[in-house]
């Protein structure tokens, strides 16, 4: 690369980074105000730059704020008394980290394992079974969504995490879809070679495909990750006491009786901290994209 | 320098290091959390009865139902309860648990829910429970105490809301009215609006102060159609007869209604109308904190809380201001209407006596007292309205017995049981007020066809007979079984030689947890959702209920869906648009991203980040960027083009139709980091020796990207069209939470429309019709590309 095409690369970049990471700092912005700020800041024409006095307790306030109030017990005397103010957020945080490392788990080994299936062994009907594979992903769920309650009711899973996790062990469409996609660009060579060396067909998937696509299980766990961490209304659907709820369903108690929206920049706040697991994972997942085939063992 | 280089890197390493360590604890401390809650909670013992309760609200009545449940089971030590707070999508929580046979014992309902709910049996008739404890001298609260209108604006008799069977012991209610500015009318030498101000008055007032001020007089949310209604009232008359069947079309006080609003509208300065969606609602209410506007309505008591954070004078003599609420002005009559909120019984509770208590227990002077502190409603109970609870004029509003006096002769607004009539009649209001599409005769024609439409669809009135359940599932399952046991047996006596055989059974091996997870999970629930495309099913009744239709599904949406047509025509607009713009906006970024610059992993995550933000802070934010008046976007646009002449668009109001499309698909730019994941993936993947050799061959950048990335990169880009393809259809989120398909349908996207028949017109059966159709559209489209892409994706070993 050239300087001139470094400076370019450069300014595009910063000029990309400064639009794009515009939300983020609007959420902050709101998150540090006042409510009656944050209230105004959703209409007015002015943008602040920072807030002009930034309320830092909103973020612990904010995060007492999700889920229900825990531990809320009456003595005899029918006095109430609020247990942990932290009660709910710990529930919420537990639950959506187990629901969440559950399905990531889930997903990276069926799907690995399908779309190697798929990708690279030749078995009659494959075709005809992808194709299906990928029509299911058609459907709006909206319109499975009340059966498959049905379904999972039948089973006693309601209120469980059961209809949360159990589905992703057994793989899903679009992950399927993209591990097939991606194994089909590995070399045959590579897999002729395990082949001759006496691997089983496990054997190469697990050391040769896997290591090989150290990228797109990256993918597939951080997308999973989010999807899972940030899915409402399946969990709104399937939980049903209040301690199991996830992180995501328990942000949504800022909407009042009359369905107005109170209390915005608590919102925002618990908001920039829910999402805040989902930015780390990615940083600190980044040197799995570099790993291209190269390091995979390919000498060029 | 190296030793730079060196810091940095154990910096590196400790953090990542600190963070897996912090992770790990967070993994173990979670899984111990959630595997130990058996133990935690309390043993329930043969004799305990269990209520669930359903209900809504924010942190503060979260709380407080949490306080109420709690003294009702330290009453009631037999009763445990089961609460669930819903939160934004209570309905399609309680549609799903009334499907599923399993309605929750007690729950929450606003009054116009009735006419929905009321007929389909699930809400219980709680009068002679009230009559038994009245007359047993039982209840917690006298009845001569309770506030008449509230209780009977929760009776319905199947056509009017106000007398018949009672539906709930109702717990807070809210009159309409305006706020209103009183630092601004002092201004503008204007007396403050009394309960009795006429609509002129208001005009009157709003055109004053705007002309004295320059502050904006109102801004009016038209809420549906029910302003508009809510003005017939005053003028003695409403929009539809009371059966929701004949328009009055000719009705003089209809007409003066319409032409008031349209006067309204060529006096933006002085009014601005706002429509529906919840965010375009806020943004009324942020221009009433901010003094942008005088007076602000229509609206009930539940703005209290938020304007009380409003500083007064003296605590801010710049901004703050103090504010009054009146009720809506008055036309020739003086009617106003009712919010409700009540605590239901189902029908079919295990336990009636034990939900009954606990209703009554949310209705009781002590609950009520609580609830009126957060100021958010009136309550029921005239003791608890008087007490300092609810009148405390240390706090603003200072008077706040003119609510109380707006109650009398005021009633709830019935809406038909048909949401469709109720969604035509807010489309007929909005098409004339806020996209201008329709004259005001071309639009209460309309709406006359549309109600007649409705009423004389065989779909909505006619008598189908009870779907046989029992001959259809043996059916299919005989059917599926045959089909399945015959491919099997094919499959099976056509296997090849040993070797062969064996490889494909390992490929079968590998594909089987799928199979079996696509036949559970995945295929039942979708054959399921086929039957019920021919049938009539409302979703708030259990499955045995579904009435077979047949084909009139189909045949309604292809002859006389107009919203069908509408829906689909937005959401392909919008995948043409987006499709191709993500697509390439994400694979040069991923080009840019994949260049060894330094510091590429700040950038890879700083462009990745707005994937990651989601759910209704961001719709919030959009929604104010996209603001017609005070958004990021037109402040910015308004002088670039000015030099043109021309005024930029009001993306979601006047000009929806043809910028509400545009507006999602530039907001969806901002997500382009998952698909620009992928490519980077895929580019990290090309074997650098192909580049190499090009290079040798002396190919330069174009011919290098033509004949090494985009063939290598090919069943990558396959993979993240069809999947933009697929997902462009199902676009849901975002226009939910931001325009709910609004103003006037201008945002209707097709997925948005499927769940909207679904969970608001309770008609399943028509849902999944539709989805049906999309999945077919989808399904052709899909496979046009994959035959496109036939010959020109290249594979390493087996090719599709």
């Amino acid at each position: 690369m050239s300087l001139g095409q470094k400076i370019l690369a450069y300014a595009v970049l910063v000029a990309g980074s400064a639009v794009l990471l515009f939300p983020l700092w609007w959420m902050m912005t709101v998150s540090l105000s006042t409510e009656i700020e944050a209230q105004e800041a959703m209409g007015s024409s002015e943008i602040r730059v920072f807030p002009s006095d930034p309320q830092w307790g909103n973020y612990p306030d904010g995060l007492r704020q999700l889920g229900a109030a825990s531990g809320v017990l009456a003595d005899a005397d029918g006095r109430v008394e609020i247990g942990d103010p932290w009660g709910g957020f710990k529930d919420a945080l537990a639950n959506s980290v187990v629901i969440t490392m559950l399905v990531v788990a889930g997903n990276v080994l069926s799907c690995s394992l399908a779309g190697y299936g798929f990708a690279r062994m030749r078995f009659r009907g494959s075709r005809g079974l992808f194709l299906v594979t990928l029509a299911t992903m058609m459907l709006p769920h909206q319109v499975t969504m009340v059966p498959l309650f049905l379904l999972f009711r039948s089973l006693g899973w309601v209120d469980t995490i059961l209809p949360l996790v159990v589905p992703s062990f057994f793989g899903t469409a679009f992950f399927i879809f993209m591990f097939r996609q991606f194994f089909g660009q590995v070399p045959e060579e590579l897999l002729e070679a395990g082949r001759i060396d006496g691997a089983s067909e496990l054997g190469i998937w697990w050391r040769i495909m896997l290591p090989m696509c150290k990228p797109v299980a990256a993918i597939t766990a951080i997308f999973t990750f989010i999807w899972t961490w940030n899915d409402f209304m399946n969990p709104l659907i399937y939980l049903q006491s209040p301690d199991k709820f996830t992180l995501a369903l328990a942000l949504n108690t800022f909407k009042s009786q009359f369905g107005d929206m109170n209390q915005a920049h608590l919102l925002m706040a618990a908001s920039v901290v829910v999402m805040l697991p989902c930015v780390i994972l990615f940083f600190a997942a980044q040197r799995y994209f570099v790993q291209g085939l190269n390091v995979g063992g390919l000498k060029g | 320098m190296q030793q730079i280089a060196r810091a940095f890197k154990w910096l590196g390493n400790g953090v990542r290091a600190a963070l897996l360590i912090a992770a790990l604890l967070i993994v173990a401390w979670s899984f111990a959390h959630v595997l130990a809650r058996p133990f935690r909670s309390y043993e329930r013992t043969r004799e305990t009865i269990e209520l669930t309760v359903l209900h809504w609200g924010d942190r503060d009545e979260d709380e407080i139902t949490q306080r109420l449940v709690a003294s009702f089971e330290a009453s009631h030590p037999g009763i445990r309860i089961k609460r669930i707070n819903a939160g934004a999508d209570y309905q399609t929580k309680l549609q799903t648990m009334v499907a599923g046979g399993d309605p929750p014992d007690v729950f929450f309902l606003n009054a116009f829910h009735l006419p929905i709910y009321a007929p389909r049996g699930i809400l219980m008739d709680v009068q002679p429970f009230l009559e038994r404890d009245g007359a047993a001298g039982e209840l917690p609260f006298e009845l001569a105490d309770f506030v008449g209108e509230a209780l009977d604006g929760f009776r319905f008799d199947g056509e009017r809301l106000g007398a018949g069977p009672l539906y709930g012991l109702p717990m807070s209610f809210t009159p309409m009215g305006f706020y209103y500015n009183k630092r601004l009318f002092d201004e503008a030498g204007l007396a403050y609006p009394s309960a009795a101000w006429t609509w002129d008055d208001f005009e009157r007032m709003a055109r004053t102060i705007t002309a004295r001020t320059g502050v904006r007089g109102a801004a009016v949310d038209l809420r549906g159609a029910q302003l508009f209604r809510l003005m017939s009232w005053g003028e003695g008359t409403d929009l539809t007869s009371p059966d929701f069947r004949r328009v009055n079309a000719e009705d003089p006080g209809v007409r003066s209604v319409f032409a008031r609003l349209e006067g309204w509208l060529d006096e933006p300065e002085a009014f601005k109308l706002f429509g529906d969606a919840r965010e375009e609602i806020e943004t009324s209410v942020s221009a009433f904190i901010g003094g942008r506007t005088a007076m602000q309505g229509i609206v009930g008591r539940w703005q209290v809380p938020k304007y009380r954070l409003i500083p007064t004078r003296d605590e801010n003599a710049a901004r703050g201001f103090e504010w009054g609420w009146a009720p809506v002005p008055r036309g020739r009559v003086a009617r106003n209407m009712l919010y409700i909120a009540a605590w239901c019984i189902a029908a079919d509770t295990e336990h009636p006596e034990a939900a009954w208590r606990l209703a009554r227990h949310f209705a009781t002077p002590e609950a009520q007292s609580i609830n009126s502190g957060l100021g958010l409603a009136l309550p029921t109970l005239y003791s608890v309205a008087a007490s300092p609870a609810f009148s405390d004029p240390g706090v603003q509003p200072r008077d706040d017995a003119i609510f109380l006096e707006a109650v009398p002769g005021s009633t709830p607004m019935t809406w038909s049981s048909r949401t469709k009539v109720t969604r035509a009649m807010k489309d007929a209001v909005e098409s004339v007020l806020r996209t201008k599409r329709r004259t005001q005769d071309e639009s209460l024609a309309w709406l006359q066809e549309e109600l007649d439409q409705i009423h004389e669809s065989p779909l909505t009135s006619g008598v189908f007979p009870r779907t046989p359940w029992g001959a259809l599932v043996g059916g299919i399952a005989a059917t599926a079984g045959l089909i399945a046991g015959g491919l099997g047996w094919r499959w099976w006596r056509g296997r090849p030689g040993r070797l062969a055989w064996k490889r494909e059974r390992a490929g079968v091996l590998f594909v089987s947890p799928w199979i079996l997870g696509l036949a559970a999970f995945v295929a039942l629930p979708m054959v399921a959702s086929l039957l019920l495309s021919f049938m009539r099913w409302s979703g708030l009744a259990t499955l045995d209920q579904a009435e077979w239709v047949g084909l009139a599904n189909f045949r309604d949406m292809f002859a006389h869906d107009e919203r069908f047509l509408r829906s689909i025509w937005v959401t392909t607009l919008y995948a043409l648009i987006s499709v191709p713009a993500g697509q390439v906006v994400a694979l040069v970024a991923a080009m840019l991203l994949a260049q060894p610059l330094p510091g590429r992993n700040f950038f890879r995550s700083a462009w990745y980040l707005p994937t990651v933000l989601a759910g209704v802070a961001m719709a919030i934010m959009w929604r104010w960027v996209f603001d017609s008046e005070n958004g990021l976007l037109n402040k910015s646009l308004a002088p670039v083009l000015d030099v043109f002449g021309r005024a930029p668009p009001e993306w979601f109001g006047e000009d929806a139709r043809t910028f509400g499309v545009l507006a999602f698909a530039i907001a969806s730019l901002w997500t382009f980091g998952g698909t620009m994941l992928i490519y980077l993936a895929g580019l990290h993947a090309i074997p650098k020796h192909l580049y190499e050799a090009a290079q040798i061959d002396g190919a330069r950048w174009w011919g290098r990207f033509r004949h090494v990335t985009l063939p290598m990169l090919s069943p990558v880009i396959l993979f993240n069209v069809v999947i933009a393809i697929i997902a462009s259809f199902q676009v849901f989120t975002q226009a939910f939470i931001m325009t709910r398909g609004g103003p006037n349908d201008a945002t209707l996207f097709y997925v948005l429309y499927v769940y909207e028949e679904a969970f608001q017109h309770h008609e399943m059966g028509y849902a999944s019709a539709l989805a049906w159709i999309l999945f077919l559209v989808v399904l052709a489209l899909t496979l046009a590309v994959m035959r496109m892409s036939r010959g020109r994706v290249h594979y390493e070993g087996t090719a599709l």
